[in-house]
């Protein structure tokens, strides 16, 4: 087979073109870290690391979500703590003013204490957060849950929307706490043996009033409603561990998943440097023989020899 | 003897010829198109003597050009099909390239919107993360029209290189026809100049990477060129004439192209190009651009409206439900058609945002239980469980003017039958009943909960019957005793005034309200009892029958008129009463010319010979006896005639509402002057009453009672109805039901969403299966129910309200449009939970998988081409060997040639110089 000259120069500027080609790609594979330098290098593979990309993205929103969760939480948190001590003081009052030794100076004096406790209380109820929300007035953020009305008395301003927030594909956790979950209500039964239900501050305010009158009897249901609404701010505490223990675990949840995310979207899209390396070191050499076979066939030529 | 000379001068010309041949082949190796030529040689005869031959020489016969046909046809066609991919590798790579990268492709402008709604999520009253949203959408926005635009730039190139392409093809087709021209003077290929033969070649083979053609050569080396095959061909270049190929691209859809051949002259469509770069680009047109760009623009479309319509179902930062997110503009800020270069994000307030829920529950803080309801309202759910009969408005035209016009009957069982539903949002709506005494029809109005808002009031033990049949279209769980708002004064219900009865209201100048009877029914023997009528809350006294009238046909309006008057007088309503009693026979029933007498309340009115000259006559006939009969005529403006009873003073007040007989004192079964035959015993004419007051007159009272007095019954209610209201028509036993109705109302639309929003309602258990709904503002009681169960919870309306717990007994919670609820997030992690739905895109796929599934069809395209084109390279790169092989140029060939000829060339110049020797050399001898 004889072919014309021209076609035998073209052929072999062709090849080195096509080698030349190659070593380019993988000199920006080296360089990016990439193995694909563009999409169409190979769609199925880049759609793959799209996804992937998106897998990731959608990960990190829901560790971005569960950081603003936490930060919620431990609002409740420091609030309900507070809370607690305060109730603990109040118990210990209520206890002294029961005793029946006191003169009325002294019921006058534990009845400011109370309310100094009370007020605290009511702060605690009212917290807001970074954004200036209230933290437990449910999905009314700007409405202060406790807020005392003309009368002084604080009824719940709040309503009952429980914002839940994903945390993962199928999971979410509360992130609000309704006011009346945490400074509950508490049944009261009157003389005629009917019973209602009688808000946080209001039983507070009852007990406060009768130790300031020095009404027994009322002090000792106080004591016992006092029992009943600490119970129902330890319950809410524990509540509120328990949806924090849920955050962590999922943090950490999310931080696995993300790792086999990152391994399986480096093997499709790093290059292998030592691969890569390899290729180029072939195709350089393979570059360097057809650049030195070239010059050789195109020296062989009949009128070097006609002389 | 041969020459010996003649011979070596002979080889000499042709050694010349054959080195300036080898020549010419080294001069024109790197030539595009050049064939390899050589010369043909030819022994030239000798004169023969005896046995011995011998040759005069050689002879130059011509060039021959090296040349290949069958490898030539298959470079062409391997061209054309090579060029095919490279146009689809290139475009296809350009899409995905576009669609598919990393940082500027669609998929993480999407990732970032689903992050942002999910950040904003957990804190929803964060103006910031609000902010961080707003912006996401529109990077999203900018992302679908920055790809769309880089599409359309991919469109236009591809749309450039196909024009261009073509152009070139069409001056290659002239161009060729030139050459054909030229070679259209030789008889055979081999005579003509071999250059020219090059170039036609060269052209052909040009044309065969443009678009796949046949090529029919002629002996004299002409050739025409089609595009096709045989059958299907479409003639592009025919001996000197070249036809050019046009095409025809719309600028809205890539992929819909049409060629046509001749496009100024004899168009006709070319359907047949499918290989060539020209066929090339069109199937990447159709096959990558067109599916990328509409898929794109679907998404775009689909994505806004499901993101606008989770937007509009929820409440923004002000408490207001959301506007549209995204919309649709050109650049130019003009609304557009739904495309991925048109979508834009319409909110710039990002407090426009809609975090939060429609509605909300708060349980009153003193509930004894801890149970929390959760509300959802939809839109669709307008059909409630029970829809009942169907609505109003398809079974009954808006007639305003009030002619009771569909028969309606309904069985007189004294059991409702359910007629028809006000649909909320109807404005002003009346019905029309008219019945007769005989009929005992009325009209019942309900709530679907089963409060009763007109009629009279249903006995406790046919309640229960009533709500609980589904097809009533009663709530379930509706509880009785049913509240009758019917009975109330005022009846009024959440702001709908309604009244029922006959009734009319002040018009025109001066302002005075008339409310006409039509003739009064003909009775056998009826009354009215105490109090059954009442005119403007007067009570009237009975009228009774025996006590008053005469004869089987019931009252005349002259007596009612007497009746209603005294009633009326004695409690001094501003209320005018009149009757009369009237006939008018219009001009073409009146037979002037008939001789057959006729009686009037038994005066006998016998017509002249030849009968009456006109219908003027025939009114003095009968008014000439007026005095005695108690009946005058007029003529009309049309030419009718009216009789009417006359004011008696003898008879009394009302007596132009008496009744008139029209007999027939001959018996004739023949028409009189008054038209058709009286029947025997004649024809009973009878009156009607009217009203009239300064102000608004109704008359209540059921249906079959004002049908007495020839009076029609409106069920009117005044304003917008806010529910759904459910008619229902009885009839008492013994009655025949039978009646007409007819509608009047404005169907002006109605969105629930404003309504129940703007009404909070408060639900309250009053017992563990029984609960009341009322509204939170007034109090009305809107609906009492029992059966009420955790499973199926309550469905008021359009909402649907479900409870964690079980709440107890005097438990409050109340429903209302969130208008406060800054803090709620239930919409927009609606919008976060987007990002992982399969069940809103085509195909069960998720927003970004439906994105990589168009960039993935564009891939595949691009595959499929790249290992075509790899594949059609080596069949290409075996063609143009062939070629080459037969018609190139190789150097080391030329270059023995060269010394070959040029040997010859020397040997035979030495003959020359050999032959000159031997001449000198006779010479001598001579010498």
């Amino acid at each position: 087979m004889t072919l014309s000259t021209s076609l035998t120069f073209s052929h072999a500027a062709q090849q080195m073109r096509t080698i030349q080609d190659a070593i380019t790609r993988t000199q920006a594979q080296i360089s990016t870290g990439l193995e694909l330098t563009a999409p169409s290098d190979n769609t199925a593979t880049s759609v793959a690391i799209t996804k992937l990309n998106s897998a990731l993205s959608r990960q990190q929103s829901y560790l971005d979500t569960m950081s603003t969760v936490g930060d919620q939480l431990s609002y409740q948190q420091q609030a309900i703590t507070a809370s607690q001590k305060d109730m603990n003081s109040l118990h210990q009052l209520a206890l002294q003013a029961a005793t029946g030794t006191m003169n009325p100076g002294d019921r006058q004096n534990l009845a400011s204490q109370m309310s100094s406790l009370r007020a605290d209380l009511a702060a605690r109820a009212n917290s807001r957060d970074i954004n200036g929300s209230f933290v437990f007035s449910g999905g009314r953020a700007g409405t202060a849950p406790f807020a005392e009305d003309a009368g002084g008395a604080a009824t719940y301003q709040g309503d009952q929307t429980s914002i839940g927030v994903a945390i993962n594909e199928q999971a979410s956790v509360n992130v609000d706490r309704p006011g009346t979950e945490v400074f509950t209500s508490v049944a009261r039964t009157a003389q005629d043996g009917t019973t209602r239900q009688v808000g946080f501050f209001q039983a507070i305010d009852d007990l406060i009033a009768a130790t300031k009158a020095g009404d027994s009897s009322k002090i000792t249901r106080g004591i016992g409603e006092l029992t009943a609404l600490g119970d129902g701010i330890n319950a809410a505490q524990a509540d509120v561990a328990n949806d924090q223990n849920v955050v962590t675990q999922q943090q950490t949840l999310i931080q696995q998943t993300q790792l086999q995310l990152k391994k399986s979207l480096s093997a499709l899209q790093d290059s292998d440097y030592t691969t890569t390396i390899t290729n180029l070191q072939k195709e350089s050499l393979s570059l360097q023989a057809s650049q030195q076979s070239f010059a050789q066939v195109s020296q062989l030529s009949l009128f070097n020899f006609l002389k | 003897m041969s020459d010996l000379l003649s011979i070596g001068s002979s080889a000499v010309q042709a050694y010349q010829a054959a080195l300036a041949t080898v020549s010419n082949n080294i001069a024109n190796m790197n030539t595009v198109g050049y064939s390899h030529q050589e010369v043909s040689l030819k022994q030239v005869g000798g004169s023969g003597n005896g046995t011995l031959h011998i040759g005069a020489g050689v002879l130059v016969t011509g060039v021959k050009r090296a040349w290949d046909q069958l490898a030539q046809s298959n470079l062409l066609s391997s061209n054309s099909s090579l060029n095919t991919q490279t146009p689809m590798v290139k475009y296809a790579n350009q899409v995905v390239n576009v669609m598919g990268d990393g940082q500027s492709g669609l998929s993480p402008a999407l990732d970032n919107f689903f992050s942002a709604a999910q950040s904003l999520s957990a804190s929803p009253a964060d103006s910031a993360l609000r902010g961080q949203y707003l912006s996401s959408a529109q990077s999203l926005a900018t992302s679908f029209r920055t790809i769309a635009g880089q599409l359309v730039t991919v469109e236009q190139d591809s749309r450039a290189e196909l024009q261009a392409d073509l152009e070139q093809f069409n001056a290659l087709g002239q161009q060729l026809a030139l050459v054909n021209g030229q070679l259209s003077t030789g008889f055979t290929a081999a005579a003509q100049p071999p250059a020219l033969l090059d170039e036609r070649d060269h052209i052909l083979s040009q044309m065969s990477g443009l678009a796949g053609i046949e090529v029919s050569y002629a002996p004299n080396g002409m050739v025409n060129v089609g595009i096709g095959h045989a059958g299907g061909q479409a003639t592009i270049v025919q001996g000197m004439k070249a036809r050019p190929i046009g095409v025809v691209m719309s600028d809205t859809s890539p992929g819909k192209i049409d060629f046509l051949v001749d496009p100024q002259g004899s168009a006709t469509a070319l359907n047949t190009l499918t290989s060539g770069s020209i066929a090339g680009l069109a199937a990447v047109r159709q096959q990558v651009l067109d599916p990328a760009s509409s898929g794109l623009d679907s998404l775009a479309s689909r994505m806004s409206s499901i993101v606008n319509a989770l937007q509009a179902g929820g409440i923004d930062a002000y408490g207001e439900p959301g506007s549209p997110l995204f919309g649709f503009h050109a650049p130019d800020g003009h609304p557009a058609q739904p495309s991925a270069a048109a979508l834009t994000v319409m909110i710039t307030d990002p407090q426009k945002i809609a975090a939060g829920a429609l509605f909300r529950s708060i349980g009153d803080p003193t509930n004894a239980s801890a149970t929390q309801a959760s509300v959802t309202f939809s839109a669709d759910a307008a059909t409630p469980q029970r829809p009942g009969p169907p609505p109003l408005g398809r079974l009954l035209v808006n007639n305003p003017a009030s002619n009771p016009a569909v028969d309606l009957k309904v069985a007189a069982s004294g059991i409702l039958q359910p007629l028809a539903t006000v649909p909320a949002g109807y404005r002003n709506t009346s019905l029309l009943l008219q019945t007769n005494p005989a009929g005992g029809l009325d009209l019942r109005i309900f709530t679907r909960d089963g409060t009763q808002l007109l009629g009279p009031t249903l006995a406790p033990g046919d309640q229960k019957a009533l709500v609980e049949n589904p097809v009533n279209g009663f709530a379930p769980g509706t509880a009785v005793p049913l509240q009758d708002l019917a009975r109330a004064a005022g009846s009024a219900y959440r702001g709908l005034q309604i009244t029922y009865g006959a009734q009319a209201t002040p018009m025109g100048d001066p302002a005075r309200a008339t409310l006409p009877s039509s003739p009064l029914p003909v009775g056998t023997d009826w009354s009215v009892a105490n109090g059954a009528l009442a005119i403007n809350g007067t009570s009237l006294p009975a009228l009774v029958h025996t006590a008053m009238a005469p004869g089987a046909s019931g009252f005349s309006a002259s007596e009612v008129a007497q009746w209603l008057q005294s009633g009326l007088r004695a409690n001094d309503p501003a209320v005018a009463v009149a009757a009369s009693t009237t006939l008018t026979l219009s001009a073409s029933n009146l037979k002037l010319t008939s001789s057959v007498p006729f009686s009037l309340n038994g005066v006998t009115v016998t017509p002249p010979a030849g009968g009456f000259s006109s219908a003027a006559n025939l009114a003095d006939a009968i008014n000439g006896v007026a005095g005695s009969s108690g009946v005058a005529a007029t003529i009309n403006a049309d030419g009718s005639l009216t009789l009417q009873s006359t004011y008696d003073p003898a008879a009394g007040p009302f007596s132009e509402g008496r009744d008139f007989t029209i007999g027939n004192p001959l018996q004739s079964s023949l028409p009189s002057s008054l038209g058709m035959p009286a029947p025997q015993g004649g024809t009973l004419v009878r009156g009607s009453i009217r009203l009239a007051s300064s102000g608004a007159i109704a008359v209540n009272g059921a249906a079959s009672d004002l049908a007495k007095l020839g009076l029609r019954a409106e069920a009117r209610l005044s304003g917008t109805v806010p529910e759904d209201l459910l008619v229902f028509g009885a009839a008492a036993p013994g009655a025949n039901g039978l009646g007409t109705i007819s509608a009047a109302y404005q169907d002006t639309g109605f969105d629930p969403l404003t309504e129940q929003r703007s009404e909070p309602l408060t639900i309250t258990f009053t017992s563990p299966s029984t609960y009341t709904i009322t509204d939170a503002k007034t109090g009305t009681l809107l609906a009492s129910r029992s059966g009420y169960s955790e499973a199926m919870g309550i469905q008021y309306r359009n909402l649907s309200i479900r409870f964690d717990g079980t709440p107890a007994v005097g438990d409050r919670f109340r429903i209302d449009g969130n208008q406060d609820g800054q803090g709620d997030n239930a919409n927009i992690r609606a919008v976060a939970a987007l990002q992982t739905r399969t069940d809103l895109f085509p195909n069960r796929q998720t927003v970004n998988d439906a994105y990589n599934g168009i960039v993935s069809s564009a891939g595949q395209v691009s595959t499929q081409a790249t290992i075509a084109q790899q594949a059609l390279t080596v069949v290409n790169n075996q063609a143009i060997k062939a070629v080459d092989e037969a018609s190139g140029v190789n150097i080391n060939t030329e270059a023995a040639d060269l010394i070959r000829f040029q040997q010859a060339y020397q040997a035979s110049a030495k003959t020359i110089e050999v032959a000159n020797q031997l001449f000198d050399t006779i010479a001598q001898l001579r010498a």
